[in-house]
């Protein structure tokens, strides 16, 4: 049994550091940050990022409409004071050389924000069912930090590569979603676990979804001839008077004057249907220790014209085009109205080669699906240390965040907990949880950086999630003192 | 005894520690502040914005065509080499301008007698013949005229006073195979003299002439009886007349004929732009084109034939033997046709290549030539004209593109200016990329000049050779097997740009030559090409000023 402990933690100790180190090469996430929320199983919203992690109430609803309020900003590009210093004359010096030294090869400014409507979850025997109906609102915009360096310090440090602008994507998503979740506990050669799965239904509103950029600009060392690959198809889905201003921006249609905007229909629009499935388990290894694995928002959501909302597929495919220059003969003494004349036709062929097709196809965006993997040491009864490992994956790739914590229960009316997380590429993130129970009352608060009140120049993620619950069931029983003289120590854990 | 937790007791160690970090993190929250000045966008300070930017800005492949820029000059043989030829029509003379058939006045005048004819019968009398001989104004011997146009005019004047009626039969003037026979009528009608006018067309008529250019017109009269008493000797005077007498074909003796080509010149516009330098033309030629549809001899010479350019004039000497040409012309079975002589001075007959080596703007040409030279046999000798037949003199400039080239000096002039916002930029770097395929080397500079046309500032410095020709292969083709790659860069400072702001025009100056400083003959091709881009780097460096500062 040591042996068997020790070989476990030494392995925990590996994954940890290296998980470290993916953390600290490359740190970001750009949906819903809430690894706080995740290790307190006292707030039943805590099985939203594990369907396996039990509330500890027998029965909770949600305060209608406040059961679960997120919102929170993430840009793990650079702080504010990176670009921006006071001085000691009391102005503010713009340093984008700086800020271009802190950015990563691609870098991502997110803003979330998310409302339950309607919660509600009850144990019966060994499982434990849950009912959630929620608004939210995802968005992201990616930039590369060629594309930052190309403006301020122009194209001549790329003279003899290639840069690459394929970091620039625009996701954006507003949409319903109705959840129900199932969890059961099941005994497998004599260990605990509790395997757990929530069913998603989604309804989109409007949504933004870069599908494909593969936007290169290389630059000839000899003669700067310039060579471009746009590949690239941005999907949007939008109401359909705005969808027909972008289309008079874009010359296919004349301007609408009249945007009348329908509320109603925005948010009864039942055309864009989606799917999503969470799945997660638990695993009890002992009193000390157990273990947590999910996969959360795994799905998509298909985006099609219909119920005021209208589609629009942008692309563009031209490879390895490549510009040298303006015909010599087309403009060295000729007369001005011919010189603007050949002009034109110059741009108008170029324009043609990089013209934007635009079609009305109907797709699919994929939710934005993340892993956690937990391990919690249970230190007595009311103490747990947390390490929460998650991935967030976007285009083919996992971005990972880590998150280190440490909980206490003060009985049954108040529990906190503290957190030092790496995320965003940055490491100074402390976090700070609390959740209130007065009777059936619970209240609770969260955020993964509370440090950014107190520096908010140099925070990189912003997030608070709070909310109201009754809760019923939750209380421990009070010991039987009576019997516990001769109760072994360990037992009381 | 162990502890049991409960609020009663004391909190253990590490709750108070747990304790007071929850209450110190309430405070801090709650005495957090946001330094609001450090985004009080107002006091951004100006700050300096200094991109470094590339472009390439021309990119041109240029062939033979577009140097010459006029294809029509250019001829290209089955291997692609090249030739320029410039033609020019310099005289050119139609039959009409040089054979003119003048009216012809005869005034035939009749004397006859009668005696009294009982009216209502009449008294035929004997055939009057007027043998005419037509007037030539160049001596010309008329066999045959076809004649296209024209009028013989009767204007007769009478002393008869009783009525005639005139035949008129002229045996040598004959359409469709029936000679000319006309009535004329004389009507006394109580008064004298009696006028008539009647004229006929001769159109379609051929006039046959019996030896020195005659003619015979015979007249038959018949004098009508009547009551009017006899008057005898009458008078009738015929008053016959050609008029404006237009030929399809003349056959006979067209006399000597001079023909002087007024000078003229061919432009050489290849050597428009040239300021210096020499050029070795391997194979240059003259060759006069002669074209002839006068059925008679006619021998050519030319009086003056000079290559000129703005500095330089040389007389090309033919030394061609026989010397007047004689052109061809067509024969009688040749009617209609045109023929075509040839005259070509190259360098084995004449100093030709002297000529052109001036780099001549144009050659100037007088010429004269002489039809039926002396001697001939105005009696014997057989010409014929129609009425298309003329003559023409084309002198066309063929220059091979075969040789060397030294020291050839170009200059354009184009205009050109700055925007303002050239204050804007650091420093410049233009960087020229040639991929030649010609076999020539240039040195380039260009110019900067103002409103005045005085110098401003040059481009390179020094003057620098930016095209390198290509590798050159052997005889006898001298083509180029390789082209050649060049680099020339060439930095501008801040100040010198700014010195540009009055620039209004730019000469831009080359200067060719063959490689090997000139001495290698060369051959151009038609498949050559020289690619040119130019690119540029520039350092922009401004200052910005937050729109929002006080």
């Amino acid at each position: 049994m040591i042996k068997h402990m020790k070989v476990i933690k030494i392995i925990s100790v590996k994954c940890i550091i290296i998980f470290i180190l993916i953390a600290g090469y490359n740190q970001q996430s750009f949906s819903q940050q809430d690894n706080m929320i995740h290790l307190l199983p006292v707030i039943p919203q805590s099985a939203y990022t594990n369907p396996a992690f039990k509330p500890k109430a027998k029965f909770y609803i949600g305060f209608p409409a406040l059961s679960s309020v997120y919102g929170g900003l993430a840009h793990n590009g650079f702080a504010y004071r990176h670009l921006i210093q006071r001085r000691a004359d009391d102005s503010l010096e713009l340093r984008m050389d700086n800020m271009i030294g802190k950015l990563a090869n691609t870098n991502y400014v997110s803003a979330n924000v998310s409302e339950e409507i309607l919660a509600f979850g009850f144990k019966a025997r060994k499982s434990y069912f849950s009912f959630s109906l929620s608004e939210k609102i995802t968005s992201r915009v990616g930039y590369p930090k060629d594309l930052i360096s190309l403006l301020w310090k122009g194209n001549s440090q790329f003279i003899g590569e290639t840069m690459d602008l394929s970091g620039i994507n625009i996701n954006a998503a507003a949409y319903h979603e109705i959840s129900i979740g199932y969890m059961h506990d099941v005994r497998i050669k004599n260990q605990n676990f509790v395997f757990g799965g929530r069913i998603k239904m989604l309804r989109g509103l409007m949504n933004v979804y870069t599908q494909k950029n593969d936007l290169t600009i290389g630059i000839d060392d000899n003669d700067y001839a310039h060579t471009t690959n746009t590949g690239f198809q941005v999907n949007m889905c939008v109401p359909d008077t705005l969808a027909m201003n972008i289309d008079s921006i874009n010359g296919k249609d004349t301007i609408n004057e009249d945007f009348n905007f329908n509320p109603v229909d925005f948010f009864t629009n039942n055309s864009n249907k989606g799917f999503g499935i969470d799945l997660g388990v638990f695993y009890k290894l002992n009193s000390s220790f157990s273990f947590g694995a999910s996969i959360v928002d795994l799905g998509y959501i298909k985006w099609q014209t219909g119920g005021g909302s209208s589609v629009r597929n942008y692309s563009s495919n031209v490879q390895d085009f490549v510009f040298y220059g303006i015909d010599f003969n087309d403009f060295f003494g000729k007369d001005d109205s011919i010189v603007k004349e050949n002009f034109n036709e110059a741009m108008d062929s170029i324009a043609d080669i990089f013209n934007v097709s635009t079609t009305k196809n109907s797709y699919k965006a994929p939710l934005p699906t993340k892993i956690y993997l937990t391990a919690i040491y249970t230190i007595t009864k009311h103490d747990k240390v947390g390490l929460l490992m998650r991935g967030d994956f976007f285009n083919k790739r996992l971005y990972p965040s880590f998150t280190a914590s440490y909980n206490k229960w003060f009985g049954n009316m108040l529990s906190a907990g503290v957190s030092y997380s790496v995320m965003n590429r940055s490491y100074m993130n402390l976090g700070f949880a609390m959740a209130f129970n007065l009777g059936p009352w619970q209240t609770y608060v969260a955020t993964d950086n509370i440090y950014c009140l107190f520096d908010p120049e140099g925070a990189r993620t912003a997030n608070v999630h709070f909310g109201i619950n009754f809760i019923f069931g939750y209380k421990e029983a009070k010991p039987n003192y009576s019997l516990l003289r001769d109760t072994p120590k360990e037992s009381l854990k | 005894m162990r502890k049991i937790y409960s609020w009663k007791n004391n909190f253990p160690v590490k709750e108070k520690v747990f304790s007071l970090f929850l209450i110190l993190m309430t405070v801090l929250v709650q005495q957090s502040c946001i330094k609001k000045d450090d985004f009080d966008f107002k006091k951004m300070a100006s700050f300096e914005y200094s991109p470094n930017l590339v472009a390439p800005i021309i990119h041109t492949s240029l062939t033979m065509d577009d140097l010459l820029a006029s294809n029509q000059l250019i001829h290209e043989d089955a291997n692609n080499f090249l030739t320029l030829i410039y033609r020019t029509t310099v005289f050119s003379k139609k039959i009409d301008e040089l054979i003119d058939i003048p009216n012809q006045t005869i005034n035939t005048s009749i004397n006859f007698s009668t005696v009294s004819i009982p009216a209502g019968d009449s008294l035929i009398m004997p055939t009057y013949t007027t043998a005419y001989t037509f007037n030539s104004s160049n001596g010309e011997r008329f066999d045959s005229i076809f004649i296209k146009s024209g009028v013989l005019d009767f204007n007769i004047n009478g002393d008869v006073n009783h009525n005639l009626k005139i035949n008129v039969n002229i045996p040598g003037l004959l359409k469709n195979g029936q000679s000319f026979k006309k009535i004329i009528n004389y009507n006394y009608t109580g008064s004298l003299p009696v006028t008539i006018h009647n004229n006929f067309d001769l159109s379609g008529y051929k006039l046959t002439f019996s030896s020195g250019n005659n003619i015979n017109i015979n007249y038959d009269l018949t004098v009508y009886g009547d009551n009017n008493s006899d008057y005898s000797p009458y008078n009738l005077n015929m008053g016959e007349s050609f008029t404006d007498i237009g030929f399809n074909m003349i056959f006979g003796f067209m006399g000597t004929i001079d023909l002087d080509f007024n000078q003229d010149s061919v432009d050489v516009s290849i050597f428009n732009n040239t300021l210096s330098g020499s050029i070795y033309l391997a194979d240059p030629k003259v060759r006069l084109y002669l074209n002839n549809s006068l059925g008679l001899p006619i021998n050519f010479t030319i009086n003056t034939l000079a290559a000129m350019s703005s500095s330089n004039t040389v007389l090309v000497t033919p030394f061609v033997n026989p010397y007047p040409w004689q052109i061809n012309y067509p024969s009688y079975s040749e009617i209609g046709q045109s023929k075509e002589t040839i005259f070509t001075l190259d360098s084995t007959n004449s100093n030709i290549r002297q000529a052109v080596n001036i780099s001549p703007q144009y050659f100037s040409c007088i010429a004269n030539a002489q039809a039926n030279p002396l001697p001939n046999n105005p009696l014997t000798d057989k010409n014929f004209v129609i009425d298309t037949s003329k003559i023409s003199l084309d002198v066309e400039v063929e220059i091979p593109f075969h040789g060397s080239v030294s020291d050839y000096a170009l200059q354009d002039t184009v205009d050109f200016s700055l925007s303002e916002d050239i204050e804007k930029i650091d420093w410049l770097i233009f960087r020229v990329n040639t991929l030649n395929g010609f076999p020539l080397d240039a040195t380039m500079q260009i110019y900067f000049v103002d409103s005045l046309e005085k110098k401003i500032d040059s481009l390179l410095v020094p003057e620098e050779q930016v095209i390198t020709s290509g590798v050159i292969g052997p005889a006898p083709d001298y083509k180029v097997v390789s082209p050649t790659h060049k680099l020339t860069t060439d930095k501008i400072s801040h100040d010198r740009l700014m010195n540009m702001i009055n620039v209004k025009k730019i000469y831009i100056y080359s200067k060719l030559e063959t490689a090997n400083s000139g001495n290698t003959i060369i051959k151009m091709y038609s498949d050559y090409n020289i690619d040119i881009k130019i690119g540029i780097q520039a350092q922009i460096k401004t200052t910005v000023v937050p729109s929002n500062n006080d």
